[in-house]
């Protein structure tokens, strides 16, 4: 046992209630959700009042935390409807709410759930967490312009729990300090429903005789602080957060689990070079903007730059979910794409090495056998030990599709 | 009404303090350093003694923890320079924080133009402040009628921007340096706007939109909804000329709106209001998502994963049946359909008497319902 490693919370994006099932069982030791309204991912298919009261209560069987976004920007007649979600949030023990708003701080102050302040508040120095520390804030999730020294320095300093984004897309603005979207597509931005501006390929015009590079200019690079977790044991840093709610259950899946691994290896000692490999490789494996260090050690620069339009391209696509497992039977599965006999899948276990298996015969629920299977149809496949519910599951692409 | 006007660069300070300071009740002066855009040094400054108006020197970068200790050295030089007649204009909650304990007292006033859209966030800052407080910045996206609401539970003055650009966007990464440029302008087919200026200086890169904000011809609205001062960010000849309106607006009901408009007809760019008017910038989603599927309480049976027309559909249960209960599917689009469970049967193909939540159960085709639908009790 190394008793130097201090294992800080993995927090895990939760866009709906499937994700937050399979980011807890893929290792999430807390998850991050929002109801309909108040938190920054309008978009995104979020919880229903029943659904919030359903993953929270499973969380709770499994000793995960929930935390709750109320991030947005608050205007006036936002708080109309504040009171009767944050009742049912008490009622249902959350473990904190997420806030930017320093308005939204003190309203919820009288229901006593903690507080962590989001990201969109732009906290970067102990001066400011000083000052949301008086406010009441427990936690500080930190601006993604901070660097690991610096986060320390935050926490030694004001005395509270620090959260850093580990892993996922990057605000190329402060956070919280971007309009585009309000002024040039009617969206507030703060309120849910940035229009991803920053990713918009821009010709600029330079002056001069210099006209017109088209540019991805404002893009960012996606943040990837895997080898630098041991350092953010080091410095105590108590939550490392997953961005991610509008990806799919694979993204959440995959992300849980290797960070999961991470984190309980290195909690029994230094891992082999073998062992950072074969986690790099397999969070290269997921569909990504190019990664980047963000400001983790220095502040994010030139290489930081996504100056590429985005691809859709998936090598490793979400295949769907393991709904049964019946030993000597079938696998159940909810397909999300296209199978058919002779492609190959890869079953992403909650531990250990994903189970490779081809697909041999496939049938509909009622068993008639099946050429191939259409997108968003629950299907059978022959039984395979290992395999248990709730599984996610991916679709290998032929060897030729690969670059 | 009551006008300042921001000032970046020593040229544009020497001109206004040369033939145009006292058109203004206060000068915004962007300090090098601590200013997002000013190149006004400490000692370009203090070879000033005397301003004919009050002076606001500008701190509005935000600021990493190593950042906010180079940038209070500034600070406390331009403090100590300027003691007597200073007030200082932040953004940065650290910044804010460090000014309301400093001692001696310095006044100070706090931009708020990103996150403090409520009454409730002001108050509480107003509160937190104290007396030092002197005045706050409202953001440009609060309609006059949350600007008439925020005023009622506010004392210390606030300020608008009534002429000048609308910054989008800000950045510590520097976006034009590889392209060895420091100003642009951006254009993109994925928004109908174009000529988006670009500026890439010491403290990261900006971008404003193409149109200036005008809100001159709203003077009496802003006043009647409590606003005090309105600023002005454009060079000092526009301002010279706002001003004027402000001036016409605040002796009395002359035409000062007919002034306003030819000023907004000549001047140098295209302009907009805002949302001054309104703001319904939080209403798009609510349009696009299903209401129907959204409703708390609706789904409570369970919700339909597969199916197979005129066969069967595979359901995924929250909540018990049993064999011939009388069940409503209800499709996103709210079309609702009476099923009866006739059959109910497991993934083996065996025939259930009941079946609990979590289950995933084959029941029998209802004419309409798709993937995604719901299901109910009667």
């Amino acid at each position: 046992m190394n008793n130097k490693f201090n294992r800080p919370e993995l927090l895990a994006p939760a866009g709906s209630l499937e994700k937050l099932y399979v980011a807890v069982q893929y290792g999430a030791d807390a998850v991050y959700l929002s109801g309909q309204a108040f938190g920054l991912r309008q978009a995104s298919d979020n919880f229903t009042l029943e659904e919030l009261k359903e993953g929270l209560a499973f969380c709770r069987q499994k000793n995960v935390k929930t935390y709750i976004t109320l991030n947005s920007h608050f205007h006036g007649q936002d708080f109309q409807e504040l009171d009767p979600f944050l009742a049912l949030l008490k009622s249902c023990a959350a473990d904190a709410l997420i806030i930017s708003d320093l308005g939204v701080l003190e309203y919820v102050r009288p229901y006593g759930i903690p507080v962590h302040l989001s990201t969109q508040a732009s906290c970067l120095n102990s001066e400011a967490a000083s000052f949301w520390g008086k406010m009441g804030v427990k936690r500080l999730i930190l601006g993604r312009e901070v660097s690991l020294r610096e986060a320390r320095n935050i926490k030694e300093r004001s005395g509270l729990e620090v959260e850093l984004f580990i892993h996922g897309s990057m605000c190329m603005s402060y956070s919280g300090h971007c309009v585009i979207s309000n002024f040039t597509s009617g969206r507030d931005s703060n309120r849910g429903g940035c229009a991803h501006s920053c990713r918009f390929e821009y010709s600029l015009d330079l002056g001069d005789d210099r006209k017109g590079p088209s540019t991805f200019f404002m893009s960012s690079k996606d943040l990837n602080g895997l080898d630098l977790l041991p350092l953010c044991s080091e410095y105590g840093i108590d939550s490392l957060k997953i961005e991610g709610r509008m990806r799919g259950p694979l993204y959440v899946g995959t992300m849980c689990k290797v960070y999961h691994e991470v984190l309980e290896t290195l909690e029994k000692g230094p891992a082999s070079q073998k062992l950072w490999q074969d986690w790099r490789r397999r969070l290269e494996k997921m569909s990504h903007r190019d990664y980047s260090q963000g400001s983790l050690l220095k502040p994010a620069d030139l290489e930081s730059i996504y100056d590429q339009r985005e691809s859709e391209e998936n090598l490793y696509p979400f295949a769907g979910t393991v709904l049964e497992a019946m030993p000597g039977q079938h696998l159940l599965l909810h397909a999300k794409t296209a199978l058919s006999p002779g492609d190959t899948v890869d079953i992403v276990t909650f531990k250990g090495e994903d189970i490779s298996l081809p697909i041999t015969q496939l049938f509909s629920i009622d068993n008639r056998p099946l050429s191939r299977c259409r997108p968003s149809s629950v299907i059978k496949l022959p039984y395979h030990p290992g395999v248990a519910a709730s599984m996610i599951v991916r679709k290998v692409l032929p060897v030729s599709v690969h670059p | 009404m009551k006008t300042s006007l921001a000032i970046y660069s020593p040229q544009a300070l020497s001109e206004c303090l040369s033939s145009g300071a006292h058109d203004f009740d206060q000068l915004l002066i962007h300090v090098k350093g601590l200013s997002r855009l000013g190149t006004i040094s400490l000692e370009q400054l203090s070879a000033y003694q005397d301003f004919p108006c009050d002076i606001c020197l500008v701190w509005d970068v935000l600021m990493t923890e190593e950042e906010f200790q180079e940038k209070k050295q500034i600070f406390d030089k331009a403090n100590d320079l300027f003691v007597s007649r200073l007030a200082w204009r932040v953004v940065d909650m650290g910044a804010i924080h460090y000014l309301s304990k400093h001692d001696p007292i310095v006044n100070f006033e706090v931009d708020a133009t990103t996150g403090f859209h409520n009454s409730w966030a002001l108050k509480t800052l107003q509160t937190f402040t104290g007396p030092a407080l002197k005045k706050i910045v409202l953001s440009l996206e609060l309609p006059e009628a949350e600007l008439r609401e925020i005023h009622h539970d506010l004392h210390t003055d606030t300020e608008i921007l009534a002429l000048g650009p609308i910054p989008l966007f800000y950045t510590p990464r520097h976006l034009l340096q590889r392209f060895h440029a420091h100003r642009a302008l951006g254009k993109s087919e994925e928004t109908p706007h174009s000529g988006f200026v670009i500026e890439d200086n010491s403290q990261g890169t900006f971008m404003w939109l193409p149109k200036d904000l005008f809100l001159l011809d709203h003077l009496d609205e802003i006043a009647n909804s409590g606003v005090k001062w309105v600023r002005f960010d454009c060079p000092l000849a526009w301002a010279r000329e706002g001003a004027q309106v402000v001036r016409r607006f605040n002796a009395g009901p002359e035409d000062w709106r007919a002034e306003a408009l030819l000023l907004k007809k000549k001047y140098a760019h295209p302009t907009i209001k805002g949302f001054f008017k309104a703001n319904r910038t939080d209403s798009l989603f609510t349009k696009l998502k299903n209401q129907t599927l959204r409703n708390k309480n609706i789904g409570q049976v369970g919700e339909i994963i597969d199916l197979e027309k005129g066969r069967f559909m595979v359901a995924r249960l929250k909540s018990g049946v049993k064999l011939g209960d009388s069940l409503a599917m209800q499709t996103p689009e709210g079309r609702v359909n009476p099923l009866q469970l006739r059959f109910l049967r497991n993934s083996l193909g065996e025939e259930l008497s009941e079946a609990k939540a979590g289950d995933l159960v084959v029941i029998p085709h209802v004419s309409g319902a798709c993937v995604g639908s719901v299901l109910d009790r009667v």
